[in-house]
């Protein structure tokens, strides 16, 4: 059943929904409706000895299946394909910055967050566990591993829908 | 870190610095970490984006991460058997945290 969930304190990487306006020269503007992904996903720093002294760990939410829909915007020039394609998240997961940079279907990373719009938590799609800060004993010149800390952590990525509201809409 | 919510935040962490090649000589000390939640999505990507990128970009991601904004050098001791020490060495500890721009290049 539905399930309402606090966005202020959503941890995780979920499908939600997201609406953007799809414009092409010569072809009138036309808002559509998907869905697209978003979360808080785990990311730390931490200072190490050797350079360059600090380690990271960055994954961000993004797209992990996906379908494409084209539609057909209105008020099209004569000369113009009016067919405009875009993807739709089928689910949605975490996944390392580093790989998102090699990855030639993502444009890149921004620095700012864009929000969308509010929506209603349903469907406990599945539990992933993510790793957490390695180990931290370090010989300076054996160089020998330490057994980690051992936290461990456990996401839950869920799937947020809206209820009003279909896929497509002017 | 069960108990950290949404955002940025210092985390403790313990470290142990073995000197020497037997490891005879060691060090433990406490340095805080940024560990957190930070907002990130990813979206289709607007027709400028398309065109540029010859329709392979279709996806933006737009993303923070939990980085840290402001550190320190703290001065750990080792101590060493028969009561022999090393100097002391500095190392790093984070002083405050914030969720902002994910990069790998950053150091």
């Amino acid at each position: 059943g539905e399930a309402h969930v606090n966005l202020r304190r959503f941890i995780g990487c979920a499908v939600r929904e997201f609406t953007f306006l799809a414009r092409k020269p010569g072809c009138g503007a036309l808002h559509i409706t998907t869905d697209a992904c978003w979360g808080r996903c785990e990311t730390w720093e931490k200072p190490v000895l050797d350079a360059p002294f600090i380690e990271s760990y960055q994954r961000v939410c993004t797209y992990n299946e996906t379908r494409t829909v084209t539609v057909k915007l209105p008020n099209c020039s004569a000369q113009v394909d009016p067919s405009y394609t875009y993807p739709v998240a089928l689910s949605s997961h975490d996944r390392p910055v580093i790989e998102l940079k090699r990855d030639g279907r993502v444009a890149g990373l921004r620095s700012e967050v864009r929000r969308v719009d509010g929506g209603n938590l349903a469907d406990r799609r599945r539990i992933a566990r993510a790793p957490s800060i390695p180990p931290s004993v370090i010989n300076i010149e054996g160089r020998t591993a330490q057994p980690p800390l051992g936290l461990n952590i456990t996401v839950l990525c869920l799937c947020i829908r809206q209820i009003a509201g279909g896929k497509a809409a002017r | 870190y069960s108990g950290l919510g949404p955002g940025c935040h210092l985390f403790p962490f313990n470290v142990t610095i073995r000197s020497e090649r037997k490891g005879t000589c060691r060090g433990s000390y406490t340095v805080y970490a940024c560990v957190g939640y930070c907002e990130s999505s990813a979206f289709p990507s607007r027709y400028s984006v398309l065109l540029a990128s010859n329709f392979t970009h279709n996806i933006t991601s737009a993303s923070r991460c939990c980085t840290i904004s402001r550190d320190t050098k703290v001065k750990v001791r080792l101590d060493c058997p028969r009561g022999r020490h090393h100097d002391n060495i500095e190392v790093l500890t984070a002083r405050a945290c914030r969720c902002d721009m994910c990069s790998k290049s950053r150091y």
